[in-house]
């Protein structure tokens, strides 16, 4: 960072390869669009460079730019709110445009991707920096400016609420593994 | 453990965050509920997927737009830095405030020498219409070359036209017989006029006409009515 405030651009490029993946793991899963995404995340580095002699090195990297990010994302979010966006697929006389049925996810990645987009603001923003991001909780309630017992109560609800959400998606494919299992005995 | 506790637990126990006696009661459960452990096997399964999610995938030329929005903004601080002035000095008014005050006081010392006659003024506490006419006297040339006569030091405007309407009266009665009471709306420069032969002014010098109306005589000093009038 001491570079980067020196005005060292190779420093800073290799800062942007390192931070660009993890906050667009975040960020992508927060916003619906990805070219909304990529949009808040080059924003993020954007305003990490002009602010860039503001930076206060009693604090953590990593805590500054996920705050920015996450932030920008939020208002995105509540931009939306504001203005609703329609598909053009959702409008009438697309529908031939729509040639391929859409198709539903099986494996649980996908499935867990679609139950994480479906949460709560808060509690799928602290799910992601804890669970997805794998960051610790100290470092995730410097992020959200929340206490460490609120983060730690968010990412158990999310948790739990995941759990719900994949429950018969989960049953029916134990039940199917069950089943194959017991034709492959039987032959 | 109750399995309601237990449970309660689980996505702790299953993502290791569990320690001490909690996470030693909980095994403890695993072992004796198969219900449990089926909970618990579906919290690690979504634990351990969650860890494994993809990453999202950035575009190709994500690097060069986001290099290319940084060139523009260092341009403009580049450019932001070149043209804009230098900061003004500080003033610190500790330093220029004696200043200050000197140079207040030079110069209220010499204002204050430079013009007693005002001060005097103020302390005769001259009447409205004598300040009033200084201000004519100062429209007075100082070398008028038709001034036969010098003007009085006491030279008001009232005393002025008080003369001036006596001379018209005068003229009027040897005029006509009509006398007093006939005194009609009229100029102080037609009066002026009519007594150019005596007002040694000649009425065409003076940039500045001064027009002031006098009004039929209520049966006043003449003088007194002139001044009021004005």
């Amino acid at each position: 960072m001491k570079a980067i405030q020196n005005g060292d651009m190779v420093a800073f490029n290799s800062m942007v390869n390192r931070y660009k993946g993890r906050l667009m793991n975040v960020i992508g899963r927060m916003l619906s669009s990805q070219e909304e995404a990529e949009d808040v995340v080059q924003e993020t580095f954007v305003r990490v460079y002009q602010h860039r002699q503001s930076f206060d090195f009693k604090h953590c990297f990593s805590t500054w730019i996920y705050t920015i990010g996450l932030n920008l994302a939020r208002n995105e979010l509540r931009k939306r709110k504001r203005f609703r966006f329609y598909d053009i697929t959702d409008m009438p006389g697309h529908e031939a445009e729509l040639s391929v049925e859409p198709k539903l996810p099986s494996r649980l990645p996908e499935v867990l991707n679609e139950a994480i987009k479906s949460l709560p603001e808060k509690y799928r923003t602290a799910f992601l920096l804890r669970d997805v991001q794998e960051m610790p909780y100290e470092e995730v309630a410097q992020v959200l400016g929340v206490p460490l017992g609120t983060v730690k109560s968010r990412v158990n609800r999310a948790r739990l609420t995941l759990r719900e959400k994949l429950r018969p998606r989960m049953e029916e494919q134990n039940a199917l593994s069950k089943s194959t299992l017991l034709a492959v005995n039987i032959l | 453990m109750r399995c309601r506790k237990a449970r309660s637990l689980l996505s702790t126990y299953c993502n290791e965050e569990l320690t001490g006696r909690q996470q030693v009661e909980v095994r403890e459960h695993l072992a004796g509920c198969a219900e449990c452990r089926r909970e618990a096997s579906a919290f690690q399964s979504i634990s351990d997927v969650a860890s494994e999610l993809s990453q999202k995938a950035l575009s190709e030329d994500f690097n060069t737009r986001l290099l290319n929005r940084i060139a523009e903004e260092r341009f403009s601080e580049t450019r932001t830095r070149a043209y804009l002035p230098r900061r003004a000095p500080i003033i610190s008014w500790r330093l220029v405030a004696p200043a200050v005050a000197s140079v207040a006081l030079v110069l209220f010392a010499a204002v204050s020498m430079l013009m007693p006659s005002q001060q005097q003024g103020v302390l005769n506490m001259a009447s409205v219409s004598d300040r009033m006419d200084n201000l004519y006297r100062t429209v007075q040339p100082g070398n008028n070359p038709n001034m036969t006569v010098n003007p009085q030091k006491d030279w008001s405007l009232g005393k002025q036209i008080a003369t001036t309407e006596r001379f018209s009266r005068i003229s009027n009665m040897l005029t006509d017989s009509q006398g007093f009471g006939n005194m009609h709306l009229t100029s102080v420069s037609n009066l002026a006029h009519t007594a150019s032969a005596r007002i040694p002014y000649h009425s065409g010098y003076f940039k500045i006409q001064p027009i002031i109306r006098v009004y039929e005589n209520s049966g006043k000093n003449a003088s007194e009515e002139g001044e009021n009038a004005y």
